[in-house]
């Protein structure tokens, strides 16, 4: 258990050292001088020096590594040249909408997928079973930003029941809310899909195993076997696929972000992207594959919580 | 996503009977048969490509023909209608299954060739090669796949080759962890062993010994992230950073259709049922070939 662990907790701060290391490296390996950038073309030679000796461009690769590594343990990420700003102010600023969309994604993910796929499993091999199938293969090959596309139309253009875009920032709780059904509803139904085909394998493996049996055989009712017996053994690969699930979505938002015109980390990820600017990009990379590597951490951490049998191995 | 008819409890009496066995002893073609997914999504995906092969044939239009009649709605001149620079968007559509296809076959072999390649060998060898790999595909496996895909076009560029080897790139660490699995779990049965007595190479083993074995699950891998790649390349031209704009993509259509959702949604409804119906026929046929082998497994124990 304890070696597990040990394991686990030494091998995160490793990864994220190494994902740092590496945007590091192609950051550097890009052609153009931030100096030079900044300075503009006609800058002179001595200026563009001076700037590089400020900006530590000057000095060797790995000095230049240890110096950003203690700026980043002091949370500072260096600044945007094209925006004008620090880049930790402008993912500070953009951090809250995506991690409200995901999280909101998520739960509408879990809710819908864990329910759907209990009663599926329940009565496997029934019209209801093969419904739901159908509806989550169509739902998890369906590009995100489509469903986006075809709910705004729906529900934004046809019906006028939301709004189509914004994050409602500045309004009430309630603007906030019915800001996120529609984004929310096209990021999550995609993975909800993902976690239902989970839950129902599993549920349906775990109602498999003998003691499931024993207690069937013991006389309970169905709905506690269920209950009380399958659910908790069958919940170990649900949260697996959660915790991939909140990743996953995390990603999502960049897409959907776009198309419902929100504020949020995957807008400024494609604005860093088509505007070169590496310093938010390098932010940006380093700040989402921690947050991952951290989500990873903890679905590990539960798994030993629910699942005794894995700090044997 | 694996259908798990299989796994049901009844079966799982019926798969020690002998008479079972014997039903499953049958050729494989009467399986692909048997499974409705796999020749479900068989058929998908075969459409798709003839759409794509023969584009040239059935398109009633050049697909980059700039003509007067702008944003036409449904005839029978212009099933789909046409686009803001009156292009036909039937014809566009049977166009950009091509650039969909072919990055997304291109960038799968590709990722599962080098993923492979790369996978077999880390767990073969195991040791110092073993971790140094595993730790730069976890650092991978730490951005979002789009994420990711988007990071490499930011050094890369964008542009048809680019994007593939983007895409590639961002799917090859799910192929190197499954490779590496595979590769553990044969490398120490007894042929290998024989093979290693006999004084055979650790290029030759991983060549002749193991791949042979992994190849299936790995391929099957692959078939299913065709699926992902196609959902890549339509977001990155969806955001305008997948090929040249002049080029017809799905991604690219659905993006220009945009703007028009009022008053034209077929132009953004169209493209994305495209897309949808070509990423199900690729996850149908991955998860048809994925029960079969399982099934073929289990009738080996």
């Amino acid at each position: 258990m304890l070696s597990y662990l040990a394991r686990r907790l030494l091998l995160a701060p490793i990864t994220i050292l190494g994902l740092i290391a590496v945007i590091f490296v192609l950051v550097r390996l890009m052609p153009g001088d931030p100096a030079v950038t900044m300075l503009g073309d006609y800058a002179t030679e001595e200026r563009v020096a001076a700037l590089r000796a400020e900006m530590g461009l000057d000095k060797p690769w790995p000095v230049q590594f240890g110096v950003y590594i203690g700026q980043l343990l002091r949370g500072n990420l260096g600044e945007s040249m094209r925006m004008q700003k620090e880049v930790s102010w402008l993912i500070g600023s953009f951090f809250p909408p995506t991690l409200i969309l995901a999280l909101s994604a998520m739960t509408i993910a879990v809710l819908v997928g864990v329910s759907s796929g209990i009663v599926s499993a329940f009565f496997h091999n029934t019209k209801f079973d093969y419904g739901t199938t159908m509806l989550a293969i169509t739902a998890y090959s369906a590009p995100a930003f489509w469903l986006g596309l075809m709910a705004l139309f729906v529900f934004g253009i046809k019906l006028r029941w939301f709004p189509i875009t914004g994050s409602g920032s500045g309004g009430t709780a309630v603007d906030v809310l019915r800001h996120l059904v529609l984004p929310a509803g096209a990021l999550g139904l995609r993975q909800a899909a993902l976690v239902s085909r989970m839950t129902r394998t599993s549920v349906l493996q775990t109602l498999q195993e003998d003691y499931v049996r024993t207690a069937t055989a013991k006389g309970l009712r169905n709905s506690r076997v269920l209950v009380k017996h399958a659910l908790r053994n069958a919940l170990i690969p649900i949260v697996t696929v959660m915790g991939l699930t909140l990743g996953v979505l995390l990603g999502g938002t960049v897409v959907t972000e776009v198309v419902f015109s929100r504020p949020g980390l995957g807008k400024l990820l494609v604005t860093s992207v088509t505007t070169r600017d590496f310093q938010t990009l390098q932010g940006l990379v380093v700040v989402w594959g921690g947050i991952v590597i951290l989500i990873n951490l903890v679905i590990d951490l539960v798994y030993c919580w629910i699942d005794p049998r894995i700090r044997y191995r | 996503m694996t259908h798990t008819t299989h796994r049901d409890p009844s079966e799982k009496t019926s798969r020690t009977s002998v008479a079972s066995s014997q039903r499953r002893a049958r050729p494989r073609v009467s399986k692909l048969w048997k499974s409705k997914s796999a020749f479900i999504g068989g058929f998908i995906v075969l459409t798709v490509v003839l759409t794509a092969i023969l584009a040239p044939v059935i398109a009633p239009y050049d697909p980059t023909e700039l003509t007067a009649d702008r944003l036409e709605s449904f005839s029978t001149r212009h099933f789909f209608g046409t686009d803001k620079y009156g292009r036909d968007v039937f014809s566009r559509v049977i166009w950009g299954s091509r650039v969909s296809l072919a990055i997304g076959l291109v960038a799968s072999l590709g990722a599962c060739v080098i993923g492979s390649a790369i996978g077999l060998v880390s767990g073969y060898a195991g040791g110092v090669v073993d971790i140094v790999i595993m730790r730069l595909i976890d650092i991978m496996l730490a951005l979002p796949l789009i994420v990711l895909a988007l990071v490499l076009v930011a050094f890369m560029g964008a542009g048809l080759m680019n994007v593939s080897i983007a895409v590639a790139i961002s799917i090859t660490p799910a192929l190197v962890r499954v490779a590496r699995a595979e590769a553990l779990r044969y490398k120490e049965l007894d042929h290998v062993t024989a093979a290693r007595a006999i004084g055979a190479g650790p290029g030759r083993i991983v060549a002749y010994h193991i791949l042979p074995l992994a190849l299936p699950p790995i391929l099957i891998l692959a078939t299913l992230r065709v699926a992902s790649t196609i959902l890549i390349e339509s977001s990155l031209s969806f955001l305008g950073l997948g090929v040249a704009r002049s080029v017809p993509t799905w991604g690219g259509m659905l993006s220009d259709g945009r703007s028009y959702l009022v008053t034209q949604p077929a132009l953004t409804i169209v493209p994305g049922l495209a897309i949808m119906v070509t990423v199900i026929g690729f996850n149908l046929l991955g998860d048809g070939l994925n029960d079969l082998l399982n099934r073929r497994l289990q009738d080996k124990r």
